[in-house]
């Protein structure tokens, strides 16, 4: 009896023994591309990629269900053939690495704008790739190489001034791709205020600039402690005060012009200046600039102003206005409309001027009595000479 | 009773006053504390050391049966496979107690890194795992006595004090032994040494001679390019070349073989079919058959200053008794025919890719033969001398017509 327990015994060791010696080694065969992540055998181990036509790797099935390396001469010894794994199967082991790569996070952001043309590309992938680039904005847009076989790509890049259609590719070393698109904005240029009205003496209530920028954010008038933010598409136009130009050959240059009630601050001195923020935001301020508060308008106290005699007409005009600009006469003559002066300063808040006209001739004249906050009222009156 | 009672109680207060009796006494009392070293053991590497093969597939020296030097003599690199055995004798000099000192043989894991991306919303990171010491306890065989375990070979000093004799109450000697596991459990580089540890103290000594080794190296045999032979006119040479890269880590060496098979008809009507050739591609007079005989291959290699037209191996029919191995004048060498599933140590000299003799490397093999990890690789060029008459198309059979075998040295 014990020595059939000992012979039973000796049996379940040599089976037990057997067990344990004999993994199922397999010649692994890998065509060009295809991949083993041997790392899910053991995390140490990198995952192994094919870069020649075949590759042969020894490789037995570990107790996790995945392919693990193994000493060729195993598989040498039992003349095992090739187990290819390109048909779809994995071959047993579920460490065939057919997925694509996966780009993560990128920068330069989507929908964002940079201040500067050099800007460094940021991207990980989840498996070791090459890396490429295209810029759909460039002249000859074409793939780039940005890195080689890594999980994660960091290189400076020149991009374009303006909208960037930015394409990234990441090729992972089992030949499969994932691709990612960033559009973004490079506004390289600071704005720049030219001009600013006015410039001295009065302010009325209307305010302007000229500025040069492309992308324009943010436009916003402070004045007399308050702010106003400029609506842009609406009180801006391409161009400058004196010249209104088409978008295409503005070339950044805009112009504003902007209303506010600054009535509470009659005759009183305020300062304004304005902010300009462009896409990148980047901000500058023109200069301040200190006015006094004028919103009255001029008066014309007499009716009739003028007498006629001979060729010569009388301008007796009474004007109610502490800030006169000016007190002028327009009118149309063979075709060509012509402006005058009649005064530029009152004399007992009188304008006094005798004006020689044309014989035989009638006249219509427009009379404009200005101050110096841009208020201006007319008249227009008719004559015979 | 009364009596009775008053005896105890004298017979009470006697024995207490007894001790007190004693004690008094004329003279100075000496104190003091003796504090024991705490020993660090000590642990010295010990003559025998030996890498023990697994016996499954064991190169040209191989032999563990060899008792005077055991072992793996062709291994000169520093990696270990699976079932693969190193073994290391060391003594080991514990002064406050040996047999309660515990010598382990240690592999320790060194730090690892490697970069985690998820995939959405945040930057890789870095993250890096110390992988965990593999132990294994060495076993005491006693005091070195003869001249085969001689104490002078462990160099036993204690500073200047030199020790030439055991003491078997403060040495011993352990035999350290560690199977390699698989790949799954043991894999990557990692320290190996001998640790020493007091029972009684927890003091630990480590010896001099550790080193760095490679467990499971991954390997590829790489091959590029394939043997495309298109509208062959029978009777002419045609040629092409395929490029072996050997891409294992931790430098491990491939010895190179070659075999082949006849290559079969793709035809089913009618049939392809081919004059026959022997083993050096002669034809074999009035023989036809359906398919191309391997003897109508040879092939041309080089690595390094060697080419096959240096080749100069002596066949002696052990493996394929059927081809002789030979080389023609343009220095192409013929194949010898696959007769068995598995690699065979026959295959040794008789189906070597490329070998000179007198060049030899660890100890047994040709280091022509020897594909480097890293290098640019063994250009083979195969020359197939269609035979005449012949006609149809003939492909490899499922598994391959010709054979690469890269055996791990």
């Amino acid at each position: 009896m014990k020595k059939q327990m000992l012979v039973i015994m000796s049996v379940v060791f040599l089976v037990m023994l057997m067990t344990i010696v004999s993994a199922d080694y397999v010649n692994l065969c890998l065509t060009r591309g295809e991949g083993v992540e041997f790392s899910k055998c053991n995390p140490r181990m990198e995952d192994r990629y094919c870069s020649a036509d075949t590759c042969n790797y020894c490789a037995y099935i570990g107790s996790k269900g995945f392919y693990c390396p193994a000493n060729p001469n195993q598989c040498n010894a039992i003349g095992s053939s090739c187990t290819y794994v390109g048909d779809g199967g994995d071959g047993g082991g579920g460490n065939i690495d057919r997925t694509p790569p996966k780009i993560g996070t990128c920068t330069p952001r989507s929908d964002s704008t940079y201040a500067s043309r050099n800007q460094i590309f940021r991207g990980n992938v989840d498996k070791k790739s090459d890396w490429f680039y295209k810029n759909s904005n460039d002249k000859k847009p074409r793939w780039k190489k940005l890195c080689k076989e890594t999980t994660r790509c960091e290189k400076r890049i020149r991009f374009n001034e303006g909208p960037n259609n930015f394409l990234i590719k990441a090729v992972a070393q089992n030949g499969a791709s994932d691709e990612k698109e960033m559009n973004f904005k490079i506004d390289s240029k600071k704005p720049k205020i030219k001009k600013t009205y006015p410039k001295k003496g009065f302010a009325s209530g209307t305010f302007e600039i000229d500025f040069t920028e492309s992308n324009p954010e943010s436009l916003v008038l402070h004045y007399a402690g308050e702010t106003q933010e400029v609506d842009i598409k609406n009180d801006c136009r391409p161009g400058t005060q004196r010249k209104t130009m088409s978008l295409s050959k503005a070339n950044g240059k805009t112009y504003c012009s902007v209303d506010v009630d600054v009535s509470e601050f009659d005759k009183k001195r305020i300062s304004y200046w304005f902010s300009l923020v462009d896409s990148a935001g980047i901000t500058v301020n023109s200069k301040k600039i200190y006015l006094s508060v004028d919103t009255s308008y001029p008066v014309i106290n007499n009716h009739p102003f003028y007498e006629v005699s001979g060729k010569y007409v009388y301008f007796d005009i009474s004007i109610t206005e502490p800030n006169l600009d000016e007190v002028s006469y327009s009118y149309l003559y063979k075709g060509r409309y012509k402006t005058k002066k009649l005064c530029t300063k009152l004399k007992n808040g009188k304008c006094e001027k005798r004006v020689s006209f044309k014989k035989c001739h009638h006249y219509v004249l427009d009379v404009a009595v200005s101050d110096e906050a841009g208020h201006a009222v007319g008249e227009r009156i008719e004559f015979g000479v | 009773m009364k009596k009775l009672f008053s005896l105890m109680v004298m017979a009470l207060l006697v024995v207490s006053v007894v001790p007190m009796v004693f004690g008094a006494g004329v003279g100075t009392g000496l104190g003091g504390d003796i504090g024991v070293e705490e020993f660090e053991p000590m642990v010295f590497q010990c003559d025998q050391r030996v890498l023990i093969d697994d016996d499954i597939q064991p190169w040209r020296i191989t032999y563990d049966s060899d008792t005077t030097f055991p072992g793996m003599k062709e291994r000169n690199q520093q990696y270990l496979f699976e079932g693969e055995r190193y073994q290391v004798d060391v003594l080991v000099f514990d002064k406050n107690k040996i047999d309660d000192t515990t010598v382990d043989l240690v592999l320790e894991g060194e730090e690892v890194c490697y970069l985690v991306c998820p995939v959405e919303g945040e930057d890789c990171e870095e993250e890096c795992v110390t992988y965990d010491d593999f132990e294994e306890n060495c076993a005491p065989i006693g005091c070195p006595t003869d001249t085969q375990r001689d104490i002078r070979k462990c160099n036993v000093r204690v500073e200047e004090e030199h020790i030439t004799q055991c003491d078997d109450d403060t040495m011993e000697m352990y035999r350290c032994t560690i199977d390699i596991l698989d790949s799954e459990t043991m894999y990557g580089t990692t320290w190996m040494g001998v640790r020493a540890t007091s029972g009684l103290t927890g003091e630990e000594g480590v010896y001099a001679e550790i080193a760095r080794w490679f467990l499971n190296p991954m390997i590829s045999l790489d091959v590029t390019g394939d043997l495309e032979f298109d509208d062959v006119r029978p009777g002419t040479a045609s040629y092409s070349t395929v490029l072996l890269e050997n891409t294992a880590e931790g430098g491990v060496l491939l010895d190179m073989f070659i075999t082949g098979k006849n290559w079969p008809t793709t035809d089913t009507s009618p049939l392809g079919r081919c004059q026959n050739v022997d083993g050096n591609g002669v034809p074999i007079a009035g023989s036809e058959v359906n398919y191309l005989p391997l003897g109508a291959f040879r092939y041309y290699a080089e690595n390094g200053a060697y080419s096959t037209r240096d080749d100069n191996i002596v066949d002696t029919n052990t493996y394929d008794p059927g081809v002789t191995r030979a080389k023609d004048a343009e220095g192409y060498l013929n194949i010898q025919r696959q007769l068995n599933d598995g690699f065979q140590e026959e295959m040794f000299d008789e189906a070597e890719v490329l070998g000179v003799r007198g060049n030899t490397i660890n100890g047994a093999g040709y280091a022509s033969n020897v594909l480097y990890p890293g290098s640019a690789g063994m250009s083979v060029t195969f020359r197939l001398e269609l035979p005449e008459p012949c006609y149809g198309n003939f492909a490899s059979e499922s598994d391959g017509s010709i054979f690469f075998w890269g055996e791990a040295i």
